[in-house]
């Protein structure tokens, strides 16, 4: 505080004011109705840009003509060329859908 | 162990902790309140709502406190944002529209201080919301005329003379009742 070492009569009535005032719930209200910080706002868009872009390359540059049916018999055998042709879909997939969860979850 | 003001922003703003801003509101609940409730001339409801307002204007903006002035300089400087928006949607507040009593919760004085103090708070209501506002910022928050001026966005010359002209008037108010 910054007062005057001579106050005059009004500093002085102020200043004896009781002007304390109860919490009353009033910290619990501010806190309940505080919105998310914005903080996380701009990773968001970017992250919800480059799911978009990601979506858009999947679809155009993968080689989803060239994708052999799924066969479950042949996928876990030696040197299958199912599994090798299915692991970029399934790790395209994967980073896609953990992008999107992120992005409803709010994380960075 | 107590935190600093700065330790308390410091952890709102890397870790978003609730809990230390909740700290901050309760540190500075009641001067902003009282303050308010000043300006608002007694309405403790209009006065808690821009509290409110004040305080998550504070969170959303805390990132903007650049830690040059005291927080509470930087809170009152919010708070008297919100009591200009209100009073210019709300003409009930403004300085020419006076209650004709004092509000209720100035009815119980008893001794002659107690009676003087609440014509005080009577007088205040009469004076212009600059005046009491540099008034109750400098003689009963305790800021300097500097950090006053900082608050109300205005110069320090001004500031100096709405605390000198709104005394006087409070000393009139005061002689004549």
């Amino acid at each position: 505080m910054n007062f005057p070492e001579t106050p005059d009569p009004i500093d002085k009535l102020l200043r004896e004011q009781d002007s304390h005032i109860a919490d009353d719930g009033f910290t619990r209200r501010v806190m309940a109705g505080l919105p998310r910080r914005n903080r996380l706002l701009p990773a968001r868009i970017i992250l919800t840009l480059a799911v978009f872009a990601g979506t858009l390359m999947a679809i155009f540059w993968m080689p989803w003509s060239h994708l052999p049916p799924l066969d479950f018999t042949q996928i876990f055998s030696e040197n299958s060329k199912v599994l090798s042709a299915w692991i970029p879909f399934v790790a395209v997939g994967v980073a896609l859908g953990s992008a999107i969860r992120a992005i409803f979850r709010g994380e960075n | 162990m107590s935190f600093t003001d700065t330790d308390l922003i410091a952890r709102v703003l890397s870790r978003e902790d609730h809990n230390a801003f909740g700290e901050l509101v309760r540190r500075y609940q009641s001067p902003v309140r009282a303050f308010l409730t000043r300006m608002a001339r007694g309405d403790s409801h209009l006065a808690d709502d821009l509290a409110q307002e004040t305080f998550l204007k504070a969170w959303k903006k805390l990132s903007t406190y650049r830690g040059g002035a005291r927080f509470s300089t930087w809170l009152f400087g919010i708070a008297i944002n919100e009591f200009r928006a209100a009073a210019r949607a709300k003409r009930e507040i403004a300085t020419d529209d006076l209650p004709d009593s004092p509000g209720e919760s100035y009815e119980s004085a008893a001794d002659s201080n107690v009676r003087l103090i609440l014509d005080l708070t009577e007088a205040l209501q009469r004076i212009s919301s600059e005046e009491r506002a540099a008034i109750l910022l400098c003689c009963q928050n305790g800021l300097s005329h500097e950090e006053a001026a900082q608050v109300l966005g205005c110069p320090l010359g001004t500031v100096k003379t709405n605390i000198l002209r709104g005394k006087e008037k409070l000393k009139r108010h005061l002689a004549s009742d």
